[in-house]
Formats: structure tokens, sequence, C-alpha cells
């Protein structure tokens, strides 16, 4: 096993809701939240998942996470498929997986201990022998991620969001998976809480040879947590690469416009100009062609017929765009503060 | 007060000591310990802190709509002179009608689901005619004077206007098709596309954007001199989250209102507001003009906020975060509120509580550290 094998891949992976309407219940339409979206995410690195809400980031995770059937496509974990799991093989692809939610007061039962929480999946996976050795294990987690064991007897009711939310951490760890999906771990906590969590899941990683997918409308928290990042919009991935060159040199028109949208904590730099107009369109009947078209400053007649395949525009990068569009950010990249 | 004369601009909104105390079971919750802020006409501040720091519970205060285990003990909010905690009720609903308006962070709780987008905005200004009418017959003559050509019907509403205007009455169905007109003005103010279809729509056909702006365009159409903005844009996406920031400049020129936008993002008050004010454990820790704050942030506290936000311009190689976590308040920490988490607190921290002291003109600070 190198240590740049990819641990996930997606192969053009699709989930369509029906939308049933009628006496008979029939199929009039489908919302297409995911819509063939491929791309890999190595060994040991943070995968980034950007996009506006309603685009698809929380159903590509679910559907991957197969806690959704998917309509279609692939997803490999270690190269075994594992759209159609079933029995033995599905519960060891769950034992290797494990998801954080973005809101703490839902994600964590109010009348479930701490340490039944934590303790639980290792019990489902048959991790441990004993309370004893459930009961160590968990004192360990919670150490881990910065609580005292002491805490392991209250309910979720007396923590913080920030301690809530470490204990969600603490026990999607239970499980000792290989692959974290983070949905938006940290956009219901304050900034100052919100550094510590993010530091703490930088530190995890490096200790327990993690891999992430980090999902997040925060432009800013992508950059510091993430190595590569994929934008997604109206279930497509628009625009995959380094994270890095995602925000020195975006290529595809709508990750142009998210960054220019993002607010810089700079009164100098206070910017504005090209902001983008509208909302997200209804994923329902997708018209021909682009998807971004309508928002786009960019589109042409071109861009209503022909749909736009991925190509790669340089060694990393790959962009949904029928143009090779010369795009630049209205901040300095790279200058420290 | 000092932060009066830093800024020539007139003050609509002045808060002088407030406490307000909320009597729970566990015990009572210091909840405000003495908030004292200034807001300027035509200006927007920024009031920022993590949550449970008392932005809310400030904004609630003024506009009266506390929940009921809450007591002000101590305090004066001002608006034009008056202390709004000493009216009588009736005063106190007029001036919350006509000059106090709220927008919150979720507009889908905030609007009520089986009423129109139009009657929802008409509502304030028909509910009381007699508060709206002059100003309602004023807009609509305004408008079919500046029109430029008039067409006989046109002709004939303006000389009825006139006529109302010296009784400064109208009738119900009169007020109710003005007010309409109104809410269609401000629809498009905040620029919602098809503002006469949006009149008759309900919530639940209106997108998270397109809801925030009908929840500002009805706290606007009474014109309000004070809009408290309680993290308007925290539930929007960054490109939505862009347009409502916009907007909120444009209407703090247009409009001329004393705007306070409540946040946690330090990042959105670097996009709009003109002056800064940080709170913590409930009470003003610091205030600054916008530039000045960004570039000599003073409050060990607001230091330790500006080291803990990401940028999405610079890498961060490693990011700091403020140690601890925000203090209980029904058994807070003597003296400075911050000493427990500060990483310069000293023998006096303690001991008492620091006064505002002044930095620089328009900046001031509650620190020993800076003098008091």
């Amino acid at each position: 096993m190198a240590q740049y094998s990819s641990l996930v891949e997606l192969e053009d992976l699709r989930k369509w809701f029906p939308i049933r309407s009628g006496l008979l219940s029939r199929t009039v339409g489908y919302v297409k939240a995911v819509d063939g979206v491929s791309f890999k995410i190595t060994n040991g690195e943070t995968m980034g998942l950007v996009g506006e809400s309603g685009c698809g980031k929380t159903t590509l995770a679910r559907t991957l996470l197969r806690l959704t059937a998917p309509t279609g496509g692939k997803v490999l974990f270690s190269g075994k498929d594992m759209t159609k799991a079933k029995g033995k093989a599905l519960r060891e692809y769950r034992r290797m997986t494990a998801v954080v939610f973005q809101d703490p007061y839902a994600s964590l039962d109010p009348r479930q201990t701490v340490k039944s929480a934590i303790t639980e999946p290792m019990k489902i996976h048959h991790l441990v022998r004993g309370k004893d050795e459930a009961n160590q294990r968990a004192a360990d987690l919670i150490r881990l991620v910065g609580l005292n064991p002491d805490h392991l007897s209250r309910y979720p009711h007396e923590f913080s969001g920030g301690q809530r939310q470490r204990i969600a951490i603490a026990r999607a760890l239970a499980v000792s998976p290989e692959f974290l999906v983070l949905d938006e771990p940290t956009s219901s906590l304050d900034v100052s809480v919100q550094a510590q969590i993010l530091n703490l899941l930088k530190a995890l990683q490096k200790d327990l040879k993690l891999t992430y997918l980090f999902i997040s409308h925060n432009l800013s928290v992508i950059r510091y947590m993430c190595h590569r990042t994929a934008v997604m919009y109206l279930g497509r991935v628009v625009e995959v690469a380094d994270t890095a060159r995602i925000y020195q040199s975006p290529k595809h028109p709508y990750t142009h416009a998210l960054l220019n949208s993002a607010p810089i904590p700079d009164p100098a730099k206070r910017k504005r100009g090209v902001v983008i107009e509208g909302d997200v369109p209804s994923p329902v009947n997708i018209p021909p062609g682009c998807r971004f078209k309508a928002r786009c400053p960019y589109s042409t007649d071109r861009c209503a017929k022909e749909f736009p395949k991925p190509v790669q525009v340089r060694p990393g990068q790959w962009v949904e765009c029928l143009y090779d569009l010369d795009l630049k950010v209205e901040y300095s990249p790279g200058v420290r503060a | 007060m000092l932060q009066q004369a830093a800024v020539g601009k007139e003050v609509a909104l002045s808060i002088r000591g407030l406490k307000v105390v909320f009597h729970t079971y566990a015990g009572d919750v210091q909840a405000l310990e003495g908030v004292d802020l200034e807001v300027h006409r035509g200006e927007i501040l920024g009031l920022v802190g993590e949550s449970g720091c008392g932005k809310s519970v400030t904004a609630l205060a003024v506009a009266g709509l506390l929940p009921i285990n809450a007591e002000v003990t101590a305090g004066e909010v001002l608006l034009d002179g008056r202390n709004l905690l000493e009216m009588n009720r009736e005063a106190v609903r007029i001036t919350r009608l006509k000059d106090i308006a709220l927008v919150f962070q979720d507009p889908a709780t905030y609007l009520n689901p089986v009423l129109t987008i139009g009657l929802q905005i008409t509502e304030a200004l028909t509910s009381d005619l007699k508060v709206f009418a002059d100003e309602l017959i004023a807009a609509r003559m305004t408008n079919l004077q500046t029109a430029g050509t008039r067409s006989p019907e046109e002709e004939k509403e303006l000389e009825s206007l006139r006529r109302a205007k010296e009784t400064h009455e109208l009738n119900k169905k009169e007020g109710k098709r003005l007010a309409s007109l109104r809410a269609l003005d401000y629809l498009k103010l905040v620029r919602l596309s098809e503002p006469e279809k949006v009149l008759g729509m309900y919530p639940f056909e209106l997108s998270g954007g397109m809801r925030q702006r009908a929840m500002i365009a009805m706290a606007l159409v009474r014109r309000p001199r004070v809009l408290l903005a309680d993290e308007i844009t925290t539930a929007l996406d960054v490109t939505v989250q862009a347009q409502i920031l916009e907007l909120l400049k444009d209407l703090r020129d247009k409009i001329d209102s004393a705007i306070v936008l409540i946040t946690h993002d330090l990042a959105v008050v670097s996009e709009v507001c003109d002056r800064v004010a940080v709170m913590y454990a409930g009470s003003v820790v610091e205030v600054a003009g916008l530039v000045e704050f960004f570039s000599n942030p003073t409050h060990p506290y607001s230091k330790g906020l500006g080291a803990s936000i990401l940028r999405p311009d610079t890498n961060t190689e490693n990011l700091e975060s403020i140690k601890g976590s925000v203090p209980d308040l029904i058994n807070p920490p003597s003296g400075c509120r911050f000493h427990p988490r500060c990483p310069y607190a000293f023998q006096k921290c303690p001991e008492s509580k620091p006064p505002m002291t002044m930095v620089s003109p328009g900046h001031e600070v509650a620190c020993f550290l800076y003098g008091g």
C-alpha cells in the first residue's frame, strides 16, 4: 500500500430522488441531487467539498457512506466496490467510515450519557471485550479529543457546543475508522471554538493517519483544512484541484464567484464589484447545457446547447467549463497578514 | 460620553449602564452587566462577540422584547433622548411601531407561513393608520408628482390625497391600497425580482435569500430610526450574504437609519461596518472605528478574536485560539470577567471591573492594561 494510493473513488455517482404525484403516486420527475460525480480521495489527505446550500454536498456524503442507496455509479473503498455491498461487507465498510455532523445539538441523543454514546459503536462492531475494556477505550478517546474522563457520566445538555462537537468526534473515532466525513463540523460554533476544533481535527489526522472529506461552505475554513478542494454546483463537481491552485487561479466562473463573495476580515481589502446574482436554481428539470449558465457572467449561446465535459486544464485541475477563462481573484493571493 | 465626542454625527440610540438579569431555576443569570453603547444616524455599528455574550439580549432589550423571566435592573435606553424604559405602554408601542425594527437570523422562523408576504409587510403600516397616514400620503404624493405625465385618474387621486393630507386621515381601504404600493417600493428597494408577484406569495415559495430580503423590506417599510439586524446573514450562503451586505450598505446611505449589525463574524464586520463594539460576558469591552479596530485591537479578548479568524485570501499555518470557554453567567468571574482566560491578567483584574478608557479619539477599551 503506497502512501499515495486512493482510498475512496467515486465513479459517475448519482443520487436522484423521485418526485411522485397523483393518485397512483406516479413518478413525474427527479430531483437530481447528485448527478454524475467522479473524484478520488488519496490516503491521508483532506478533500474539501464546497458549494452553496442545496447543491448536493450532504447528499453526496450520505450516498458515499451508503446511508442512502445510490441511483447509479460506483463507490470504491480501498479498491473494493461498495455500491452494492451487503451484510458483512457493508458492516465492515461502516466500521471503516464515520461521520461528524454539523449540529452537535441534534446529533447526540439527549438521554444517552457520553460514555454510552462513545461505547455503543464499539459494542455494535464487537471491537471490545467486556465493559472494562470499553470504558478504558472511552476514557482514552475522551482524553484524545481534549475532554476529561469525568465527563463520561454526564449528558449532552451539560456541555457547550464546542464540547459537544468534541464528543461527536470521539464517538466517530470509537470504531477506529480510516475515513471520516466531516459535514460542516464547525459552522454552528463561535470563531474561537472553531479554531480549537479545527486544530484538534488536524492533530488527529496526523496522529491517527485519517483521511477526511471536509464539507463546508466557508472558504476560509476550507483553505486552512484541505489539501485538495472540489467545488460543487447543482449536483455536479465543476472544479477539482489542489486547494492552493483553486484559490490562486480558479478556472470555473462559479469558483471565481464564490471566492469573490467570501468576506475578508480586513478593511483595507474591502472589495466588491463582481457579486453574482440570484440563488442556486432548483435541481428539478435541469435544462440542457451548462448548469451555471443562468448566473454566469461569461455565458454564451454555446453554453445553453453544449454540456461541458470535465477537462484537465493543468495537472490535477479538472474543470467543467467550455471556455478556458482567464479569471483573477480580487485579493492578492499568498500574502501573509 | 466619550464615544459621542469622537464622531460628529447625531446620536440615534444610546444605551447607558444597561443591566439585565434572567431569573431561572438554576439561579439568576447576569446577562448584561452595564452595557454602554451609542449608535449614530447613517452608520452601521458592528456588535460582535461569542454566543452567550449578550449581543442579542441587548437588541431584545432595546426593542422591548425580552422574555418574561428577564428583568431590566438598571440603565437607560435612549431613543432621541427619550428613555424607552420609562415610557408608558402606549408610547412604547408607538415608538416600537415607528422607530425600531428588528431582523432576525432565521427568516423561515419569523415569517408567518400562512400569510402572504404582502400582508405581512403592510400589517405594521395598516395596524394603526393614525401613525402612518401622513407618511403614506406624503410618499404616494411624491411618487405621483415626480412621475412626470399623469393620467386623469392619477390627477383625481392626487386631488383626493391633498384633501386627506389636510385631515390627516385615511379610510381603511385607502390605507391598505397605499400600504401595498409602499410595500412594492420597498420590495424593489431590497432588489427582489418580480416584486408584484412576491407580494402575493407565501414564505415557502421563496428561497432563503429572498425571505431575508422580504424580512428586511418588512423592517424598512416603516423607515425606522434604528434597525437591529441580528445575525441576518449567518444562515445564508456566501454569494447571497454578499448580496445582502451590499444591500445593507446601500440602505444605510439611502434611508439614513442607524443600523446595529449583530454578528460573530469579523469578516462580515469588515465588509460593511463603520464602527465596531466588542462584547464579552455581558459588557462592551472595546469600541473603535473599523480601520482602527482591525489595525490596532487593544483588549486582550479582541486580540484573541483577531488571531482565531481564518482568511480566504491567505494561507494560515497555525491557527491560534482563545483558551477556555465563555464563563457561566450565574456565577460570573469577579472583576474583569475575561481575567480567567486572559494571558495578561494581573493582580488587579479579579478585584474590580475595569472602566472604559480612551486609547485614542473614538477608541475606548475596558482593560487595566490601558489605565483605569
